[in-house]
């Protein structure tokens, strides 16, 4: 590149470089998932998965004719859709993808309404091109018609340009700005639709929205660059940019964006918050550190609290042979994922440098795990009354079913908590056996409801050295 | 059996990525002496530190404090040890008191002796205003601090600090001396990290000198003479 080179030169020149070190990126991952065997099972299953796809869309063409004729009738409905989403999308996102290497270019002298008309022509036409390829390929494998393809891809090509300004401009107002023209926007939507009904041809409101919208662009445009909140909207595209999918699963590591100063950090910055521990029953203190540790891993708290109760709902909607399989599975799921999360507590850096207190760290964590595990209880409870031929068990049941979980997680957190402290830990194969036949005997609880008894008192019988209630003053971990 | 006094590292090797950051790195540390881990930039003085702390897998190589191994009893060694780090990692949902009484009770500390070991730090380190902030209401300086008085609570055998006189001021500087000088007398021995060589020299009596990953020379204080550059031979 010369010493005169151009804004439009400048940018070919970083784009072609960030389409390079992604394009290395994704040789990287894709070489660390696919050897040649992997790969040519894939490309095999792709293929018979294409012909398996031809043959089924062609058996059901009659249906997807009826789609087509479905989507044409309602063209406005679908324009009206393309026109609320970028509105709500506009809460996270600007639309324009402006990111951090564009705002440094525009510190050298290259003007910045320049840049930022290159990025959005570029999303034009990369809009265009997806559109078009999409609407190719399934005029192609479909018995769609490719006029009724083309048409529609064009009609979204089109609401998604004449959307960029609006949906940009917007992201940089205010959040109740951005409330109230949403409403806006929903009430309008609905208004258009209500007296399309009663009151002229759609073709007619679709037009009149359209003009609307150029006119809008018109008035917007010579302003796109004007009161742009720069570092909100780099730091929220350079995180669309680089988030790759592919590349976070691979690589395991997610990029988050930085933690913001909003009502979780009013929660632990509160006056209570600051008094001080009673050091002699440390529990507080470590379960203070736990809410912090499930709060920043929120997602998958919430994951594992879903599956397990879509594997309770699932399993014991079926019969109750499957409702015991996935109440003992259930149980066995839930105590995993806590011993997984509880040695990921200590992947904190201060945390990890300490000498822990394993036992206190454990007693904090058990607050949680019963907290969380009464969402559990209550949704098999309202399974138990509703599902089994024999409700009236379900007090015993239920007794069962806590004591084994509390078993499980003691049994577990004693090797997880062997693992962090790195020391040689094997259960005895009587304990072993022991948990596996409760966990047996859960299985066919709702089958042969009597059992638990059986499992209960197995359960009084055969206690281990109980650490989680024994004493508050906090023993150190004992090798 | 003889229980060897101190730190003793042998032949710890350690790979970040394939590459030998470490390489068969072997040296005693002697209770009640100072010694300053000298090198050029990416020489290993970190990984060193967070090795002996247990942040960084090694590879090879055993590494015993007063006989006990970081191997095969990690929470019993690591309650030997404590460590300031070069950046404060400060934990956001704890005040610095509260900082204080989670080192406290990991330590096992009295809290009668905790107390006074936090009336004294806080008030030599001037931050006794502070013990109930938070560490975001806390300039980078006073983060340091609260992390520097979090390390000197407990009587440990070992104290690792990396840059000892990173973001704290004058007096806390000074301040730091001089407890490092305390503690030494008491038997802790303590590595040191720093790229201030003159004060390191006026601090330490032992010197371990790092090229690459190696230790290229080592001795008393008084022998060090020229920090071995990055390229040369």
């Amino acid at each position: 590149m010369n010493g005169f080179a151009t804004a439009w030169s400048v940018y070919r020149h970083v784009k072609k470089h960030r389409s390079r070190k992604k394009a290395k990126l994704y040789k990287l991952a894709f070489g660390v998932s696919f050897d040649v065997t992997i790969s040519i099972y894939l490309g095999a299953f792709i293929i018979f998965g294409l012909f398996i796809l031809h043959e089924t869309l062609k058996e059901s063409a009659n249906m997807i004719l009826q789609i087509e004729s479905f989507v044409t009738a309602n063209y406005l409905n679908l324009m009206l859709v393309l026109l609320v989403r970028p509105v709500v999308t506009s809460f996270t996102r600007p639309g324009v993808l402006f990111s951090s290497a564009e705002l440094k270019l525009s510190m050298l002298p290259f003007s910045k309404q320049q840049l930022w008309q290159y990025c959005t022509g570029e999303k034009i036409l990369k809009t265009i091109v997806l559109w078009t390829v999409i609407a190719s390929f399934i005029a192609f494998i479909t018995p769609l018609s490719i006029h009724f393809a083309m048409g529609t891809a064009g009609l979204i090509i089109l609401m998604e340009i004449l959307m960029a300004l609006p949906q940009w401009k917007l992201y940089q107002k205010q959040f109740w700005m951005k409330l109230i023209t949403n409403a806006g926007i929903v009430v309008l939507a609905a208004v258009v639709r209500l007296l399309s009904i009663y009151a002229g041809d759609a073709a007619w409101w679709m037009g009149g929205l359209f003009v609307s919208l150029a006119g809008i662009n018109i008035l917007l445009v010579k302003r796109a660059t004007e009161s742009v909140n720069w570092s909100k909207v780099v730091q929220t595209n350079d995180l669309i940019i680089w988030n790759m999918w592919f590349i976070n699963k691979m690589s395991q590591m997610e990029i988050k964006p930085p933690p913001k100063r909003g009502w979780i950090q009013q929660l632990f910055t509160s006056r209570m918050n600051r008094k001080r521990f009673v050091y002699s029953n440390p529990v507080s203190m470590y379960r203070r550190l736990w809410k912090t540790y499930f709060l920043e891993q929120k997602e998958a708290v919430l994951r594992t609290i879903g599956s397990v109760l879509i594997l309770l709902v699932l399993l014991g909607s079926r019969n109750e042979w499957m409702f015991g399989i996935g109440i003992a599975l259930s149980i066995f799921l839930y105590v995993q994922m806590a011993s997984s999360f509880f040695t990921g507590g200590f992947g904190n850096r201060l945390v990890y440098c300490l000498p822990w207190e394993l036992k206190q760290w454990k007693l904090a964590f058990f607050t949680w795990f019963v907290r969380s595990g009464a969402i559990v209880c209550l949704v098999l409870t309202l399974l138990l009354l509703f599902f089994q031929e024999t409700p009236w068990w379900f007090p015993v049941q239920l007794w069962f079913y806590a004591e084994l979980t509390r078993r499980y997680f003691h049994q577990q957190m004693e090797l997880t908590m062997a693992v962090l402290a790195k020391s040689q830990s094997e259960l005895p194969s009587i304990q072993n056996f022991f948990v596996f036949l409760l966990f047996g005997l859960a299985a066919i609880s709702i089958v042969f409801p009597y059992v638990t008894i059986l499992g209960v008192v197995l359960l009084r019988w055969k206690q281990p050295d109980d650490v989680l209630f024994s004493g508050k003053e906090g023993k150190e971990f004992s090798q | 059996m003889i229980r060897v006094q101190g730190l003793l590292i042998e032949e710890v090797s350690v790979e970040i990525n394939r590459e030998q950051i470490l390489k068969d790195i072997s040296f005693h540390l002697k209770s009640g002496t100072i010694t300053a881990l000298v090198g050029h930039n990416g020489a290993g003085k970190s990984t060193i530190m967070k090795t002996l702390i247990g942040l960084q897998e090694r590879k090879t190589g055993n590494i015993l404090l007063n006989g006990v191994s970081q191997e095969e009893d990690f929470l019993p060694y690591k309650k030997m040890i404590s460590y300031i780090p070069e950046e404060p990692f400060l934990l956001p949902e704890l005040t610095a008191m509260q900082h204080f009484q989670l080192y406290g009770r990991s330590y096992q500390i009295d809290e009668q002796e905790l107390l006074r070991k936090v009336d004294y730090l806080s008030g030599k380190m001037e931050i006794t205003d502070k013990l109930d902030e938070f560490p975001e209401s806390l300039s980078k300086g006073m983060r340091q601090k609260v992390q520097t008085i979090c390390a000197l609570l407990p009587d440990v055998p070992l104290l690792l600090i990396d840059e000892p006189f990173m973001g704290l001021d004058i007096y806390a500087s000074e301040f730091l001396a001089e407890a490092m000088k305390d503690k030494a007398g008491q038997g802790t021995a303590i590595l040191l990290t720093s790229h201030q060589l003159d004060r390191v020299q006026q601090l330490a009596d032992h010197f371990i000198m790092l090229q690459h990953g190696k230790v290229a020379d080592h001795g008393k204080i008084k022998d060090f003479h020229v920090l071995k550059r990055r390229f040369s031979e």
